[in-house]
C-alpha cells in the first residue's frame, strides 16, 4: 500500500483579482521508500501540492481532496494533529538554508528543539542524537557546529543541517523542494548523494519537488511533470525520459542543455578573422578590506575577490566564465566595467586605457559596453514602465532624439527581443520573469554596444525561458555582433553560447580554453570535478557516471592556504603565497600549474 | 562586407520606422505621475479627503465675504453675557458664536484657519524638500560625504528645536515669515533622517547598478531612480508633518512668539475654548476643533492615497 495518497487535490487562493487555482485536481502516490520526483516550471503548483498536504497553506488558499497517508487524511487533521505529524513523520527540507534556519538560535539548539517538541527528549541526550546526525550528514567538526549560528555555516552546510534536523526523528516521508536550487554544483552533488543514501539506509520515501531535469534523472525512480496545476505525464523515470507522450514533457528535456549532447547545441556564429579587440584587461585585482576579529579593535584582511585575471576579447566573441560562488566572477565583471574599480591590473575598452580615468570621464564610453543582470526583476526600477526603463540608455547617450523617435527606437528593439508593443507601458511587476528579462536585454541592447556582460542572465529563469533567452542572445549576436561575456554557475548553459570558457577558482583562472577543448579534454582537477558534478538529463547515463569528487568543502577566499588547494606539494614547503602559473598547454588551452590527481585527494 | 551589412541593415531600419510609426502613434507613453493620477481618483477615500479639504480651502477663500463682523471688532452689546446672548445663530450675524472677548467666532475661525492650513503647508512642504534632497544625497553619495552631513544633522537635532525658534524670534521682528524660516529650518532634519535610510537600502539594488552601467549621471540617478522609489515614505511621512507643524505653532503662538493678535491660529483658538468650556460656552471649542480635524483627517487619507497611488505594484 502506498505510504502517501493523494486524491483530487485542489488547491485555491482567494486574491483580490477572484479565485485562483493553483493544483487543479493532482493524484499521486508514493509507496515506503521510494523516491518520486515532481517536475514543473515556476506556477506549476508542485510546491503548492505539498504545502497543502502538509496544512502549511497561505491563509488566503484552500485545499480540497484527500491526502491519505497511512490510511489517515491528512486535510480534515486539527491544528494540533497536523503539528504532531509534521516534523516527525513527515518532514520537509526547504530551498533556502538560509530562510529556513533561525538566524539567532544555536544549531545545536535548532534540531533539539524537534525532539524536545515530539519525543521530550532534551539536555544531554538530545545533544547525542543530534551530533549521531550531523556526523551521518557528513558534517565535519560536527560538535563545534553545535554551537555555532546558521550565518557561520556555508551554504551547502546549512543545508546539511536541514537535511539532519529533517531525519532526526527517522520520518516515513521527507518531502524536498528545491533542495538544491540555491547550492553550487559540487555541493548540489554532495546533498544529492546525501539525500539517496538516506533514502536506501533509512527506507524514507522522498518527494523530490525541482525544476531541473537532470536532478530528477540521478534521483528519482518515478516522475510526474506538472503544468499549470495540472499533471500532464506521470510514469518511471527511464520510460518518460526516453519516450515522453505529452508535448510539454518533451519540450523540458529538449530544452535543459546537456553537456554529454554537443551536437544538439546551436552552432555558434564563427569569430571573424583578425576581429578588433573589444576588451583588454591585464592582471586585474580586486581586493576588499574586510574586518576580522582580533586585537583590540579587530584587524582588517585583504579578501582577494578578484586576484590576477587577464582577458581579451573579440569581436563578436563570446567569453563564458564559470566557477562557484565566491570565486569572483562577478566581482570581475563589475571590475572590467569599471563599476567597482580594480585594485591593481588594467583595462582597455575598445583598445583605449580607461585607467585612471574618473567616473565622469568614463561615462561617454559606457555607450559601448553594457550590462545584463541576473533578477530581471531587481535591475528594473518598480516606479517606471518598461519602455522608460529601455529609453533610459538613449536618454542619455542621445539626447538629440525627439521624443516620438525615442519610442520608435524603443518599441523596435522590444519587437526584436520578442516583446509584444502593447506593453509598452506595464511595469516590471506586471510581467513574466522572462519578459523581464527580455526588457533587461533590450535596455542592454538599445544604444548597439560592442560588448555586454550577461551577468547570471539566464540563471533565475525555468528552463524553457532560458532556452529562449539564449537563443534570442545568440541571435542578437549573429545580427549585431557584439562580444559578450558571459557569466554563469551553471557549466550546461555556459556552453550553449560560449566560445571560450574561462574557468575561476577563488578569483583565479584555473583553466581557459575553447569550449570543445574545455568540456572534451578537460585538464584541472577542478575544471573536471565541475564537469562531472553537472546532473545530465538521461537516467540511465545518469546513474552509471563516475563522478570525480574533490575533498572537502568549497573553501573561503579569507582561507589563506585555500587558492593552493590544488598544490598541496607547495602548502606543504610552506610556501603560502605561491602563485600557480597558467601553463599553455594547447594554443589558446591555458591551464593552472597543479599537483597530480591523486596527490589532491591524498592530500584531503 | 560589415559596412554594406550595416547599411543594409539601416535601410531595413528606415523602413520598418516607417512601417511603425502609425503603430507606434497608437501606443500613448505613460508616465508614473499619469497612472498615479487614474489611481488616486479610483480611491475613494482620497477623493473625498481631498473634496473636504478643498471644502475647507475655499470656506478660507470666501468665508470673508459672508462674514457680517470682521474679526477684530468686539460686539459690546453681547459681550456681557456670551453664554446666552452669544450663541452660533444667523439673526445675529455670528454664525459661529462669540469668543470670549465678544469678537465673531465665524470671522475669527476663517482667520485661524487660514494661518494654520499655510503653516502646515508650507512647513511640511519645506520640511519635504530640503529633507529629501538631503537625505537621498547623503546616502546615495555615501562615504565621508554622508558622515558630514548625517553628524551635522546630529548636532541640529541636539539642539532643542524649540530654542532655535524662540532664538530666532527675539533676534529677528515677530514676523509670519520668521515663523516659517524657524519652523522650516528645524522640521526637515528627522525627514533628512527617514530618506537617507531608504536611499542606503535602494543604493545597492540592481536598478540602480544598471543605470550607473549606462552611464547614467548621479544626480539624475537620484532624481529618477531613488526618489520615486522614495515617494511613498515621504508622502505618509509629510502627511503626519502638517498637523506635526500646526501643533508647533499653536504651542510657539501660546508663548507669545508666533501669530499675535488680533490674527490668530486654530491651535490657539482650541486652546481659548478649551479655556471657557466650564462657563457653557462649548462652541468656542467645538467649532475651531471641527476644523482641524477635518483639515488633518483628510490630510491623512489624501495621504495614504497618494501613497497607494505612487506604487505602481498596488492595484
Amino acid at each position: 500500500m502506498a505510504l502517501l495518497s493523494i486524491q483530487d487535490l485542489r488547491v485555491d487562493f482567494t486574491t483580490a483579482d477572484g479565485v485562483i487555482p493553483a493544483v487543479k485536481g493532482l493524484n499521486c502516490e508514493i509507496a515506503a521508500g521510494e523516491c518520486l520526483g515532481v517536475v514543473g516550471e515556476s506556477g506549476s503548483g508542485k510546491s503548492q501540492s505539498f504545502l497543502a498536504a502538509l496544512g502549511l497553506l497561505a491563509d488566503n488558499g484552500t485545499a480540497r481532496g484527500r491526502v491519505l497517508f497511512d490510511g489517515q487524511d491528512l486535510l480534515t487533521l486539527g491544528q494540533a494533529e497536523q503539528n504532531r505529524i509534521r516534523g516527525n513523520v513527515i518532514s520537509m527540507i526547504f530551498q533556502d538554508p538560509l530562510t529556513a534556519l533561525t538566524p539567532h538560535l544555536r544549531i545545536g539548539d535548532q534540531m533539539a528543539e524537534v525532539l524536545s517538541q515530539h519525543r521530550g527528549i532534551s539536555g544531554a541526550e538530545a545533544q547525542k542524537a543530534c551530533l549521531d546526525w550531523l556526523d551521518r550528514v557528513r558534517i565535519p567538526e560536527a560538535k563545534r557546529r553545535l554551537r555555532q549560528y546558521p550565518h557561520e555555516l556555508s551554504g551547502g552546510m546549512r543545508q546539511r543541517v536541514m537535511v539532519a534536523q529533517a531525519m532526526l526523528l527517522s520520518p516515513r516521508l521527507l518531502i524536498a523542494d528545491e533542495p538544491t536550487t540555491a547550492l553550487d554544483v559540487t555541493v548540489q552533488a554532495e546533498i544529492l548523494d546525501l539525500i539517496a543514501g538516506l533514502q536506501k539506509e533509512e527506507g524514507t520515501a522522498v518527494a523530490l519537488i525541482t525544476h531541473d531535469m537532470g536532478v530528477v534523472a540521478r534521483m528519482c525512480d518515478r516522475m510526474l511533470v506538472m503544468r499549470l496545476g495540472e499533471v500532464v505525464e506521470e510514469g518511471a523515470t527511464d520510460a518518460i525520459f526516453h519516450a515522453p507522450q505529452h508535448d510539454y514533457t518533451r519540450l523540458l528535456i529538449d530544452a535543459m542543455p546537456r553537456l554529454d549532447r554537443p551536437d544538439r547545441t546551436r552552432p555558434l556564429t564563427p569569430v571573424p578573422e583578425a576581429a578588433e579587440v573589444v576588451l583588454e584587461a591585464r592582471d586585474v585585482k580586486v581586493h576588499f578590506d574586510m574586518r576580522v576579529p582580533g586585537g583590540l579593535f579587530g584587524r582588517t584582511v585583504a579578501l582577494r575577490a578578484v586576484d590576477g585575471v587577464s582577458l581579451t576579447l573579440h569581436q563578436g566573441e563570446t567569453l563564458g566564465i564559470v566557477g562557484e560562488s565566491g570565486c569572483g566572477k562577478s566581482t570581475l565583471a563589475r571590475a572590467v566595467l569599471e563599476l567597482i574599480p580594480p585594485t591593481h591590473g588594467s583595462v582597455a575598452w575598445l583598445g583605449q586605457s580607461v585607467d585612471g580615468l574618473s567616473k565622469r570621464q568614463l561615462v561617454p564610453r559606457r555607450k559601448d559596453l553594457q550590462i545584463v543582470f541576473q533578477d530581471p526583476l531587481a535591475s528594473l526600477n518598480p516606479r517606471m514602465t518598461i519602455s522608460a526603463s529601455i529609453a533610459e540608455p538613449l536618454k542619455t547617450f542621445q539626447p538629440g532624439l525627439t521624443s516620438k523617435e525615442r519610442k520608435l527606437r524603443v518599441v523596435e528593439i522590444m519587437e526584436r527581443v520578442g516583446l509584444e508593443p502593447a506593453l509598452f507601458n506595464r511595469y516590471p511587476h506586471e510581467l513574466s520573469g522572462g519578459q523581464n528579462q527580455r526588457v533587461g536585454i533590450a535596455r542592454a541592447m538599445v544604444n548597439r554596444p560592442r560588448l555586454v556582460i550577461c551577468d547570471e542572465a539566464v540563471s533565475a529563469l525555468d528552463v524553457s525561458i532560458q532556452a529562449q533567452v539564449i537563443g534570442l542572445l545568440k541571435d542578437l549576436q549573429a545580427d549585431l555582433g557584439m562580444a559578450m561575456v558571459f557569466i554563469s554557475h551553471d557549466l550546461s548553459v555556459v556552453r550553449e553560447i560560449s566560445h571560450r570558457i574561462m574557468v575561476l577558482y577563488l578569483g583565479r583562472v584555473v583553466e581557459l580554453a575553447d569550449r570543445d577543448a574545455i568540456y572534451g579534454a578537460p585538464q584541472h582537477p577542478y575544471t573536471k570535478s565541475l564537469i562531472s558534478a553537472v546532473p545530465i538529463p538521461d537516467p540511465r547515463l545518469e546513474r552509471t557516471r563516475q563522478r570525480l569528487r574533490l575533498p572537502g568543502e568549497l573553501p573561503s577566499p579569507l582561507d589563506p592556504g585555500a587558492g593552493l588547494r590544488f598544490l598541496p606539494s607547495r602548502l606543504a614547503s610552506g610556501q603560502r603565497d605561491y602563485v600557480p602559473r597558467l601553463d599553455q598547454v594547447a594554443p589558446g588551452h591555458w591551464v593552472a600549474e597543479h599537483d597530480p590527481l591523486e596527490a589532491i585527494l591524498a592530500a584531503g | 562586407m560589415a559596412v554594406t551589412q550595416y547599411s543594409k541593415s539601416l535601410e531595413d531600419t528606415a523602413e520598418r520606422l516607417t512601417e511603425r510609426l502609425s503603430q507606434a502613434e497608437a501606443i500613448r507613453g505613460r508616465s508614473l505621475w499619469f497612472d498615479a493620477r487614474v489611481r488616486f481618483f479610483g480611491n475613494k477615500a482620497a477623493v473625498g479627503a481631498l473634496v473636504v479639504l478643498i471644502l475647507v480651502i475655499a470656506f478660507v477663500l470666501i468665508g470673508p465675504s459672508f462674514a457680517v463682523w470682521s474679526n477684530e471688532e468686539i460686539d459690546w452689546g453681547r459681550m456681557g453675557d456670551i453664554a446666552t446672548a452669544g450663541r452660533p445663530s444667523i439673526e445675529t450675524g455670528h454664525y459661529f458664536g462669540l469668543d470670549d472677548l465678544g469678537r465673531d467666532l465665524y470671522s475669527r475661525t476663517i482667520q485661524a484657519t487660514g494661518t494654520s492650513l499655510l503653516v502646515g503647508l508650507v512647513g511640511a512642504f519645506v520640511a519635504v524638500v530640503i529633507g529629501t534632497l538631503y537625505g537621498a544625497v547623503s546616502g546615495y553619495v555615501g562615504g565621508w560625504v554622508d558622515g558630514a552631513m548625517m553628524r551635522a544633522v546630529d548636532i541640529l537635532i541636539a539642539v532643542p528645536y524649540m530654542f532655535i525658534i524662540i532664538l530666532l524670534m527675539v533676534m529677528f521682528d515677530r514676523s509670519f515669515y520668521m515663523l516659517f524660516i524657524g519652523i522650516g529650518a528645524t522640521s526637515w532634519l528627522a525627514m533628512s533622517r527617514i530618506v537617507r535610510g531608504q536611499t542606503l537600502s535602494l543604493r545597492h539594488r540592481e536598478f540602480v547598478e544598471a543605470a550607473q552601467a549606462g552611464g547614467v549621471g548621479g544626480f539624475t540617478i537620484i532624481i529618477r531612480h531613488i526618489l520615486p522609489n522614495l515617494l511613498g515614505v515621504v508622502v505618509v511621512y509629510a502627511t503626519l508633518l502638517v498637523p506635526e507643524m500646526i501643533l508647533v505653532e499653536s504651542f510657539i503662538s501660546f508663548l507669545g512668539l508666533g501669530v499675535q493678535e488680533p490674527a490668530t491660529s486654530l491651535g490657539r483658538l482650541i486652546s481659548e475654548g478649551a479655556g471657557t468650556i466650564a462657563y457653557g460656552t462649548i462652541w468656542q471649542l467645538l467649532v475651531p476643533l471641527t476644523f482641524f480635524l477635518l483639515t488633518i483627517i483628510s490630510l491623512f487619507f489624501i495621504g495614504d492615497g497618494l501613497r497607494d497611488a505612487l506604487d505602481p505594484k498596488d492595484r
